[in-house]
C-alpha cells in the first residue's frame, strides 16, 4: 500500500447480530485521499450500513476496514474521531443545546474532560459555521430550527471536528434547492482548499454526477461498480441497478452528463 | 461566565439557608435564636466562642443528634436521586426516566419487606437489617436487570428500561403476595415504601455521604459526554466517545446511589423526576451545570418536604413521598404546561 491514508475495505460482510442475511457482502473497495466519493444506490442497498461500518458503529462480521493502513478496530474512537467526521441522515435535534454548542462539540476529541473551550476552538467552530451558513442563528436552540437549517449546523460540527475525512449520509435530502447546491459546493471547497477526502451517500444521481469525482454503485448488498463518475455513471449500469431507463443529455452549465429517468413506453418510442 | 457562577452561589445559598430553617422548626418549645448558636456552635472555627451554658442539654441532643441528621439525610438523598435523575434522563435519552426505572427501588422495597418479616437484628454502619436488605436487593435488582436487557444485543436502552419496567412490576406483585400472608406487616411495610427519615443518624449520613458525593462527582466526569449522547447514540460515538462505556458507568454509579438512598429513607417518588427537568429551565442543558445544579435543588425540595412531613400534623408524621409527590406533580403540570418545547427535550 503506497497511499496511508486511504480507507480500505477488504472483503467485508456484515450482518446484524441474531440475524441470517448479510446485510452487505462481499465489499472490497479503495477510497483514496483527496477525492469527493459518491455512493449511490437504492433503498436497501446498504449504502448507511457501508458508512456504519466504517465509522465503527458496527463490527464487520467478516473482513476489515483500514483507514491508515490500521484496522479501524485497532484505533482508539477519540483518536478515529480525529480521522473521521460524520454529517447523519437524520439530523434532526430535540434538544435545547444552541447551535453553537451543537457545532462545539465537534471539538470533543480534541477537548479534556473538564476545560473550557480554548480560543482556537472558539475560532474553528466560529469559522465552520460561517462556512456552512449558520452563524447568523449560532445563539438559537437547535430545536427550534428547521430541518435544512439542523443540517447545516450538524455540516459546521464536522467540519469543526477537523479530520482528513468527511462522511455525509444523504446530506440534500432535507434541503432546498438553494441550499443543496450550497453544501455541494462548500463541499468541493473543502476538498480543494483544506484538502478534506469526502464520502457522501446520495439519492440524487444528478447532483453525483455533476459534483463527484468518483462513484461507487450498489445493490443488495454490493458494489456494483466503482470508478471514475463518466466510467461508472452510464445509463446502462443505471438501468441495471435501478431497474428503469434513463436517457442521457449534456447538462448544459456545468457540461456533464444528465440522467433522466423515463418510462417503459417513451424508451421503447424512442428505439 | 459569570451569571453561570452566581446561580451556583445563590442555590448553595438558598441550601444553607433552608437547612438552618428545617433546624429551627419543629414541635419543641425551642427558640429560634438557641437551636442557632447550637449548630454555630459545631462549626469548626466558630465553635469556641458560642456560649452554650444556658441551654439545656435536652434541646443541644434535639438539634443536633435528632433534627440534623435527619436534614443532612433529606438533603443528600434529595440531591442524590436528582443527580440520578439527570443522569438517566440523559444516558437513556428519555424525560420520562427517573432513578427508580431500573427497579432498583422496588428490589430494594422487596428486601425490607423480607427483612421486616424475618425480624432478624443484624447492625452495620447503624443501616439496621431492613436498610442492609434493601441495599444488597436493589443492587441485586439491577444487576439482573442489566443483565437480562443486554442479552443478544449490545446495549439497548429501550430494552433496559421496559425490562426494568416489568421486574418492578414482579417485584411489587411478590410484596403484595408476602404481605397478603403476613398481614400483620402491612402497615410497616406501607410506610417504610412510602419513605420517611424519620429513623435518621449521624451513621446513616456518613454512610450516604460516602456514596452520593461519590456517585456524584463520577458522573460529573462523564458530563461531556452526556451532553454529545443527547444528540445521538452514534453521534457521540463518531465524536470519539465509547457511548457503551459511558452508559454501563453510570449506571453502576446512579445504581448505587439510589440503592445508598433508598436504603435508609424508603422510596422518595417524583424528585428524581421533577428537579433535574425544573433547573434544565434555568441551568440549560449543559450536564457539567445540570448535574450538580440538580444536585442542589433536589436537596433544597427534599429539606422542605421533610420540615412539612415532621410539622405539619406533629406531633404524628406524614410520610415524606407523599409531600414531595403532592407538592411536586402539581408544579410539574404547570411547569409542563408553560414550556412545552423545552421540556420536551430528553438532554
Amino acid at each position: 500500500m503506497m497511499e496511508n491514508t486511504n480507507i480500505i475495505t477488504q472483503d467485508l460482510f456484515w450482518r446484524p447480530e441474531r440475524k441470517e442475511d448479510y446485510i452487505l457482502e462481499n465489499i472490497t473497495g479503495t477510497f483514496e485521499k483527496g477525492y469527493l466519493y459518491g455512493i449511490i444506490g437504492p433503498n436497501g442497498s446498504g449504502k448507511t450500513s457501508l458508512v456504519r461500518n466504517i465509522l465503527r458503529f458496527v463490527e464487520a462480521t467478516k473482513g476489515t476496514i483500514k483507514i491508515d493502513n490500521q484496522n479501524i478496530h485497532a484505533i482508539k474512537r477519540k483518536h478515529l474521531a480525529k480521522k473521521l467526521a460524520l454529517v447523519p441522515q437524520n439530523t434532526r435535534m430535540n434538544s435545547s443545546f444552541t447551535a453553537h454548542d451543537i457545532v462545539m462539540m465537534g471539538r470533543n476529541p480534541y477537548q479534556k474532560r473538564f476545560s473550557d473551550a480554548s480560543r482556537e476552538d472558539e475560532e474553528i467552530v466560529c469559522n465552520a459555521m460561517k462556512l456552512t451558513d449558520c452563524y447568523q442563528y449560532k445563539d438559537k436552540s437547535v430545536s427550534l430550527l428547521s430541518g435544512g437549517e439542523v443540517q447545516r449546523v450538524a455540516t459546521a460540527r464536522a467540519i469543526a471536528q477537523d479530520t482528513d475525512w468527511l462522511i455525509l449520509d444523504e446530506p440534500t435530502a432535507s434541503l432546498d434547492i438553494k441550499h443543496q447546491v450550497e453544501l455541494m459546493t462548500s463541499l468541493i471547497k473543502l476538498k480543494k482548499e483544506k484538502g478534506k477526502s469526502i464520502i457522501t451517500i446520495l439519492h440524487d444521481i444528478n447532483i453525483a454526477a455533476e459534483y463527484c469525482d468518483r462513484i461507487v454503485i450498489m445493490k443488495e448488498g454490493r458494489i456494483v461498480c466503482q470508478g471514475e463518475r463518466e466510467d461508472v455513471l452510464t445509463k446502462e449500469n443505471l438501468k441495471m441497478v435501478y431497474g428503469i431507463p434513463f436517457k442521457v443529455i449534456k447538462n448544459p452549465v456545468s457540461n456533464t452528463n444528465y440522467f433522466l429517468p423515463c418510462k417503459e413506453e417513451y424508451q421503447e418510442d424512442n428505439k | 461566565m459569570k451569571k453561570k457562577l452566581d446561580i451556583i452561589i445563590g442555590m448553595v445559598l438558598l441550601l444553607l439557608c433552608s437547612i438552618l430553617f428545617a433546624a429551627v422548626t419543629g414541635s419543641s418549645t425551642l427558640s429560634m435564636m438557641d437551636s442557632i448558636k447550637i449548630i454555630l456552635s459545631r462549626i469548626p472555627v466558630l465553635g469556641p466562642y458560642i456560649d452554650l451554658s444556658n441551654i439545656r442539654s435536652t434541646y443541644i441532643q434535639i438539634v443536633w443528634d435528632i433534627r440534623m441528621p435527619r436534614i443532612l439525610m433529606a438533603g443528600l438523598v434529595g440531591g442524590g436521586l436528582s443527580v440520578v435523575g439527570a443522569a438517566f434522563q440523559g444516558i437513556f435519552k428519555n424525560p420520562l426516566a427517573d432513578p427508580h426505572i431500573l427497579g432498583v427501588s422496588s428490589g430494594a422495597a422487596l428486601g425490607a419487606t423480607v427483612a421486616m418479616m424475618t425480624g432478624v437484628g443484624l447492625n452495620l454502619f447503624g443501616l439496621g437489617m431492613v436498610g442492609i436488605f434493601a441495599f444488597a436487593t436493589s443492587l441485586l435488582t439491577v444487576v439482573c436487570v442489566y443483565r437480562i436487557a443486554c442479552i443478544g444485543n449490545r446495549l439497548s436502552t429501550v430494552n433496559m428500561i421496559l425490562t426494568g419496567t416489568a421486574f418492578s412490576m414482579m417485584l411489587s406483585a411478590l410484596i403484595s403476595l408476602l404481605l397478603s400472608l403476613h398481614h400483620e406487616n402491612i402497615e410497616k411495610v406501607y410506610l417504610w415504601i412510602l419513605g420517611s427519615f424519620s429513623a435518621a443518624s449521624w451513621n446513616k449520613v456518613v454512610f450516604l455521604c460516602l456514596f452520593v458525593l461519590m456517585g456524584t462527582v463520577c458522573i460529573l466526569f462523564f458530563s461531556k459526554d452526556l451532553d454529545a449522547i443527547a444528540t445521538g447514540y452514534e453521534m457521540a460515538e463518531s465524536l470519539g466517545i465509547d457511548t457503551v462505556l459511558v452508559r454501563k458507568l453510570i449506571i453502576v454509579f446512579a445504581s448505587l446511589i439510589v440503592a445508598a438512598c433508598v436504603s435508609v429513607s424508603g422510596i422518595i417518588g417524583f424528585v428524581g423526576l421533577v428537579i433535574p427537568h425544573s433547573i434544565r429551565l434555568i441551568s440549560g442543558p449543559q450536564n457539567r451545570r445540570l448535574i450538580p445544579l440538580s444536585g442542589l435543588g433536589g436537596a433544597i425540595f427534599v429539606i422542605f418536604s421533610d420540615t412539612l412531613a415532621r410539622n405539619l400534623v406533629a406531633p404524628s408524621e406524614i410520610p415524606v413521598g407523599v409531600i414531595t409527590a403532592l407538592l411536586g406533580s402539581p408544579y410539574f403540570i404547570i411547569l409542563l404546561q408553560r414550556s412545552k418545547r423545552k421540556l420536551g427535550s430528553g438532554s
